[in-house]
């Protein structure tokens, strides 16, 4: 059953797909998209979490969560040309229970137009 | 009194045969300059950020990274990068960025004269292409390289 439209969404954003100044469309391009459910992992967990099974290698730093409404996802496959039913399916993983895909193809020319729409989270700072 | 030492003769100074010049001899050819031409053109074109990115990838992704297990640094793709961008010419003040896929493959992406998005992904076996500003998307075989160099980055 796939995840309800109020949910919110994560996707982990590494150093290979982001270079300081631009996002890179390829987040997004294909199918099964991987993605993680903020319903059943808070953000600080999710920080966490993929700290620890995504930096592979080290040199392979996460820099950024990209966050999305389901439902808005969905808006935006719809308002596209050609539209596309975009969904985001439940895909527990070991590692990540929350662990969800976006199972549609999505083109180049759709996934730049998600990108825009990711409220991008920073980093926590380190308490002293 | 000045004393002048006499001209050395021509053979006083002379190299063993090992060291000599190997322009006249059959079989050895002088290195191509073609890897150092095409650092040289990724470093200006793509900037210390991007030139340093593609040896990140190359020195750091060779085994399968991350979480759902990238495939590494595809060579061809690299080759078609570097052939592309050696050929191209971007708006001036502006240098893309270059992502690596989680199949290899390498990714480029610019803004054209009006701000809208261009993106070409090299891969093993051809090339994908975005032009925001028409829409356009499409994949071709790497024969085609300069063509897609033409119709994207020939401004």
């Amino acid at each position: 059953m796939p995840v309800g439209a109020d949910e919110n969404i994560v996707r982990a954003i590494c150093s290979d797909k982001w270079d300081g100044q631009r996002l890179a469309p390829s987040l997004f391009v294909g199918a099964g998209t991987s993605v993680s459910r903020l319903a059943l992992t808070s953000l600080d967990d999710h920080w966490d979490l993929f700290r620890q099974y995504v930096q592979k290698p080290p040199e392979r730093m996460l820099e950024m969560l990209g966050e999305i409404n389901v439902g808005e996802l969905h808006a935006i496959g719809l308002a596209h040309t050609p539209s596309i039913e975009l969904t985001v399916e439940p895909r527990p993983e070991d590692w990540n229970p929350a662990h969800a895909e976006i199972p549609q193809r999505i083109s180049r020319g759709l996934a730049n137009k998600i990108l825009p729409a990711l409220k991008r989270h920073r980093p926590p700072q380190a308490s002293c | 009194m000045i004393a002048y030492l006499p001209p050395p003769s021509a053979s006083a100074y002379s190299l063993i045969e090992e060291l000599r010049e190997p322009m006249g001899l059959p079989g050895i050819h002088r290195v191509a300059m073609d890897d150092l031409e095409i650092e040289q053109a990724l470093l200006a074109k793509l900037g210390a950020r991007g030139w340093g990115r593609i040896h990140h990838f190359r020195n750091h992704y060779n085994q399968p990274w991350g979480e759902r297990r990238g495939e590494p640094l595809s060579p061809r793709a690299l080759d078609l990068l570097a052939r592309f961008v050696t050929a191209a010419t971007f708006p001036t003040g502006s240098q893309p960025s270059v992502f690596l896929t989680d199949h290899g493959t390498l990714e480029l992406c610019w803004e054209d004269a009006t701000g809208a998005a261009r993106q070409v992904e090299f891969k093993a076996d051809g090339i994908d292409y975005f032009i925001e500003a028409t829409g356009e998307e499409a994949s071709v075989g790497s024969d085609r390289l300069g063509d897609i160099v033409g119709k994207l980055a020939c401004t």
